[in-house]
């Protein structure tokens, strides 16, 4: 009971990745890129279960795009020794491995976005997947063209999306009028769910900005959870003579959390 | 020279008293007449305001958002009944504001009937916490309700509801 009583105390630590083919358990659930993380990952059932010694094949995006191999990766027919995985338990398929975001990249804490991972045998006759991504908290603010409020949430919250056209890099956009906000919802197979047009927008100072709650948006089917959305913001322009024409920004995507 | 040495150690002794820490007191209400039966009734919504407890942490710019106007806060309203002299159900009302909960209607619990801390609004598997904020609002017949969204036991966000009792 005892033993039961400390599971259920830690059980909310754990962020499960239950929707993944593999189960992967990231500790803790949120961490910057100093922070000392524990990838764990559940073997059952994949090409590396019989493998008595996995690796991990590890690699990271940096904000500015692109991204680098970890640096215990070696080569992918031979993995270097310290990509081993360590068994959770005496048996069983469990696996973990710990480190921290600016080692393993060699990048600072800036630069670091998300990364992501596979698990190999040594001579990579055998590999898991691509388990990806997972963010970086950022230690710093950094004013982008676009930005959700809060930044973690989940498919029941109120998310403000905002807009600022002066961070673009694009002409027509720094000229546009924004007028509305249009969200796609995903599920949890990242197959889309509908899109949803005319959400509407008001003006923080220099900011446009739209709420919304993903899971009011549709009425979603029984069983089908929200997993992230992509918006964009819409609006007019001027052409070169002078006529109104439509603009419409890139899309971000927002990941909908776990959040209790 | 030991009338010194006596009052030395009675002195001594007396500082080390002195600095033992008190026991810590169970929590008792500053309104001694609250009664878990003043949550009852129906209360409108006058705010909303939610925070981004990650950004307050790391000293980010843009720590809170007021929903008051973008949600039109002030078509929300909580009906909360009693059943006799326990909690009964409740029933929200989004007017045309926009739809902030999932449920609109079930039973509501509190963790303490006689100094309520936190309390539930339930519909089968879906719950809904609010922690109480203050006894003394109620004496100005308004209520604050925050309700924190934890991510592992990290806490991400809060919503901070005012109501005023209609």
């Amino acid at each position: 009971m005892k033993i039961l009583k400390y599971l259920f105390l830690l059980a909310p630590v754990f962020f499960i990745s239950s929707a993944r083919a593999q189960v992967v358990t990231i500790i803790p659930a949120t961490f910057t890129a100093e922070d000392e993380v524990t990838v764990r990952i559940d073997l059952t059932g994949t090409p590396v279960a019989a493998s008595p010694q996995p690796y991990i094949w590890i690699w990271c995006e940096t904000n500015s795009g692109g991204g680098n191999d970890g640096v215990t990766n070696g080569t992918w027919g031979n993995s270097s020794e310290s990509a081993k995985m360590t068994r959770v338990g005496a048996t069983g398929n469990v696996w973990e491995i710990k480190f921290i975001g600016t080692t393993m990249f060699n990048r600072t804490p800036g630069e670091l976005k998300q990364f992501g991972f596979l698990i190999k045998c040594k001579d990579g006759s055998c590999q898991t997947t691509d388990q990806k991504w997972f963010k970086f908290d950022p230690l710093i603010f950094i004013e982008g063209e676009f930005r959700n409020f809060p930044a973690k949430v989940a498919q029941n919250d109120v998310i403000t999306v905002y807009h600022n056209k002066s961070l673009s890099g694009d002409v027509n956009i720094q000229r546009m009028t924004q007028t509305s906000v249009s969200v796609t919802l995903f599920d949890q197979s990242n197959a889309p769910i509908q899109t949803v047009n005319g959400i509407a927008v008001r003006m923080e100072g220099a900011l446009a900005a739209g709420s919304f709650v993903p899971e009011n948006l549709v009425a979603l089917p029984p069983g089908v959870t929200i997993k992230r959305v992509e918006y964009k913001f819409k609006g007019t322009g001027l052409n070169t003579s002078g006529a109104s024409v439509p603009v419409e920004t890139g899309v971000t995507s927002i990941d909908m959390l776990p959040l209790q | 020279m030991k009338t010194s040495i006596i009052a030395l150690v009675a002195l001594c002794t007396l500082v080390l008293w002195s600095c033992r820490p008190e026991a810590i007191k169970d929590y008792e209400p500053t309104t001694a007449s609250f009664k878990v039966a003043d949550l009852a009734g129906t209360w409108k919504c006058s705010s909303i305001v939610q925070s981004d407890e990650d950004a307050v942490t790391k000293g980010f710019p843009y720590k809170t958002v007021d929903l008051t106007s973008v949600v039109n806060a002030s078509q929300i309203k909580f009906t909360i009944n009693m059943n006799g002299t326990s909690p009964g159900t409740f029933a929200i009302d989004h007017g045309t504001g926009l739809k902030l909960f999932k449920s609109t209607a079930g039973n509501w619990l509190v963790n303490d009937p006689s100094k309520p801390g936190q309390m539930w609004f339930v519909n089968g598997t879906d719950t809904v916490k609010f922690a109480i904020q203050g006894y003394n609002n109620f004496l100005n017949r308004k209520m604050v309700l925050k309700r924190t969204r934890t991510f592992g036991v990290k806490t991400v966000s809060t919503y901070t509801y005012s109501f005023d009792k209609q």
